[in-house]
């Protein structure tokens, strides 16, 4: 089944007279489930794609159905919620709120949840664990290390059962060793729990138990390549 | 919720120094306003008092239809016996009417032998004026009207003179002058008088101002009746609809007169409340201005730190009326904490004044006074009400372009 399906995307960003084109005639198609990995050199437009698949931001021309939902209409407050139930982001600097706790940070998007949630503590408290982060649920960010700091981000993706999580380059500000930590995580909380996951990165020495990868160069894809996980 | 208020909390603490000042700009502020407005509620609450009880006008005056046309004859300007003692009875009928206070005016010459002046006189019931007196609450209620002693309803030859007469007269106490005048047929009279007490007289007033009896101004004039007459009720809140009741039985008892409330017959505390209010509310504009500024500074600027946070925080589902919700919701509590700390400068100030008991010589008062400041509750609630609204309203103000903005250039920001 289809989560995605991305036809003719393009996305030119305009500064001055200068255009950019970040993304040109994209065609790609997501399931649900997967876990993919978009890579490419830096300004190929892994980010750009990011925010699009995100809702963060809208294509220039093409058009994106989520769930069979064409994102293209949508105006800002419905892309809002449908950010809050359905994604869960995961950024390269982490992006905790720095004034919350490990919990309370995990607890943000339930706060937003319109209408709000029950028992949001002990959903953000499980989504702790989960990522493996119980005992520092009352720790501030700045007493976390990086590679703490970013399972505590995912803890936030995951905790309102959003149908994807999208990473930009989750692993860039972390050594290798926590990276590798990461990626292991990522590839755990995908078959355990069936959320999709797309993750971008141009780091190709962490890929290795990823079944889908995407190279971005340009703007185009230039190579889309599934592997049985090993 | 709760997480939301530590959120702001916290948010406030990340800058404790700017958040401090602009707690502090907005505290020192409120206290001024208020106290400076409680100094206003102290001095038109005064001047009211000396309208109706100093003054003994009571609430309100009955005054002659036609008393202050021009060419206005005696008996355009003056209630005569007959019609006096049917306005008495009229009066004595409603239940909120505590004293009926007859006033007759006169004019004349004051001379000790020696020396003579000019003079402008009330005259009333000695009793009576001293029992509307007595009802002043405020800082009248223990007020020293005059020096020597009281006029007294068995002593009808006893009069006050202003401090401005006895110096042309160069008078004393216990002294014998003479009244001359004429009478309200136009002949010309003279009564001698004893001077029993020395007064200060107020901007509004001739310096050359005598109180007396009104049987010894009914002497001198040779007429019973009287010019005015002043109504004090058991409250103000009475005075409308006593209005509308007696309006009806004057008429009916053939009597032409005109009301006049307390406060259209006080010129001075119309010009001097609209004075004062004026001043209020130029200070306030200015701190509000400054406050308004003050807080649109600091959420700006905090806007602007976080504006990757912003990003981050729509990213996770925020809406914009959320973004604004949240600055609103950090500068409520600024709000708050400065009207608080407003609050306990403005009772620090209060108390302060009430250790200290200032005093001063107001304008065209010419007597020493002390100086209060009121607490007004109402007040208190409307300003305290006024900043929060006014400092959420100003980072709903400061915190639009950031929260209307694209979330990935929010998110690209740093
Ligand atoms: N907001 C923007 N304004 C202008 N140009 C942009 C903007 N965002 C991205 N770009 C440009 O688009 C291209 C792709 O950027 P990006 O998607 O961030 O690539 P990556 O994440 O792979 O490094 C780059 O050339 C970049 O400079
Ligand atoms: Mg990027």
């Amino acid at each position: 089944m289809a989560l995605y399906e991305l036809s003719g995307i393009s996305r030119t960003y305009h500064m001055g007279e200068i255009a950019v084109t970040a993304l040109q005639a994209v065609d790609l198609v997501i399931d649900i489930g997967e876990l993919i990995a978009v890579m490419g050199p830096s300004g190929s437009g892994k980010s750009t794609l990011c925010h699009l698949l995100g809702l963060l931001d809208a294509p220039t021309s093409g058009q994106i159905l989520m769930d069979g939902q064409d994102l293209s209409t949508l105006e800002e407050g419905r892309r809002a919620s449908l950010r809050n139930q359905k994604i869960g982001f995961v950024f390269q600097d982490f992006s905790l709120v720095p004034v919350l706790s490990a919990l309370e940070n995990v607890q943000l998007p339930l706060m937003f949840h319109a209408g709000g949630v029950h028992h949001s503590g002990r959903r953000a408290a499980e989504a702790l664990a989960a990522v493996g982060l119980a005992e520092h649920a009352h720790h501030r960010p700045n007493q976390l290390s990086g590679g703490q700091q970013q399972r505590v981000a995912i803890a936030r993706a995951l905790v309102t059962e959003a149908e994807v999580v999208i990473a930009d380059e989750p692993t860039a500000n972390l050594d290798s060793e926590s990276a590798a930590g990461i990626m292991e995580l990522i590839v755990k909380l995908n078959a355990e729990r069936k959320t999709t996951f797309l993750l971008s990165t141009h780091d190709a020495r962490l890929l290795a138990h990823i079944p889908r990868k995407i190279v971005l160069r340009d703007g185009r894809i230039v190579e889309d390549r599934r592997e049985a996980a090993s | 919720m709760m997480l939301w208020i530590k959120m702001a909390m916290r948010n406030l603490l990340r800058n404790r120094r700017r958040s401090t000042f602009t707690i502090l700009a907005i505290g020192f502020g409120f206290a001024g306003v208020t106290l400076f407005g409680g100094f206003v509620h102290y001095l038109t609450a005064s001047l009211r008092e000396l309208e109706i009880y100093g003054r003994a006008n009571g609430h309100m005056t009955l005054l002659k239809e036609g008393w202050d046309h021009a060419g206005a004859t005696e008996e355009d300007t003056t209630f005569s016996g007959e019609e006096l003692a049917v306005i008495k009875r009229l009066l004595d009928e409603h239940p909120a009417v505590i004293a009926v206070n007859p006033m007759m005016l006169v004019s004349g010459i004051l001379s000790d032998g020696l020396v003579s002046s000019v003079c402008y006189g009330t005259a009333s019931v000695p009793s009576t004026l001293s029992y509307i007196r007595g009802y002043a609450r405020g800082v009248l209620g223990e007020f020293r009207y005059y020096e020597g002693e009281s006029l007294e309803d068995d002593v009808p030859f006893g009069i006050g003179v202003s401090r401005g007469l006895m110096n042309a007269l160069g008078v004393e106490l216990g002294d014998s002058v003479v009244l001359a005048g004429n009478t309200a047929s136009g002949h010309f009279n003279a009564v001698d008088c004893v001077v029993r007490q020395i007064f200060e007289t107020t901007g509004d007033q001739s310096e050359r101002f005598i109180a007396l009896h009104l049987e010894q101004a009914r002497l001198l004039r040779d007429a019973d009746g009287a010019h005015r007459v002043g109504v004090l009720l058991r409250d103000e809140a009475y005075l409308p609809e006593f209005m509308e009741w007696l309006r009806p039985q004057l008429a009916e008892a053939g009597i032409e007169a005109g009301m006049r409330t307390w406060v259209e017959m006080s010129n001075f505390y119309r010009r001097v409340s609209e004075m004062f209010n004026v001043i209020n509310g130029f200070n306030l504009a200015i701190v509000l201005i400054i406050a308004v500024m003050t807080v649109i500074n600091t959420v700006s600027m905090s806007v602007m730190e976080r504006t990757r946070e912003i990003g981050t925080l729509r990213a996770l589902g925020l809406g914009t009326p959320g973004v604004r919700g949240l600055f609103a919701l950090e500068s409520a509590m600024i709000g708050i904490l400065g009207a608080a700390l407003g609050l306990l400068l403005q009772l620090a100030g209060w108390v302060t004044v009430r250790v200290l008991e200032p005093t001063w010589v107001p304008p065209q008062i010419n007597v020493e006074m002390p100086l209060l400041v009121y607490l007004v509750p109402r007040d208190m609630l409307i300003s305290t009400l006024g900043v929060i609204i006014l400092a959420v309203a100003s980072a709903l103000l400061a915190s639009r372009k950031a929260s209307e903005m694209e979330v990935v250039d929010a998110l690209r920001h740093n």
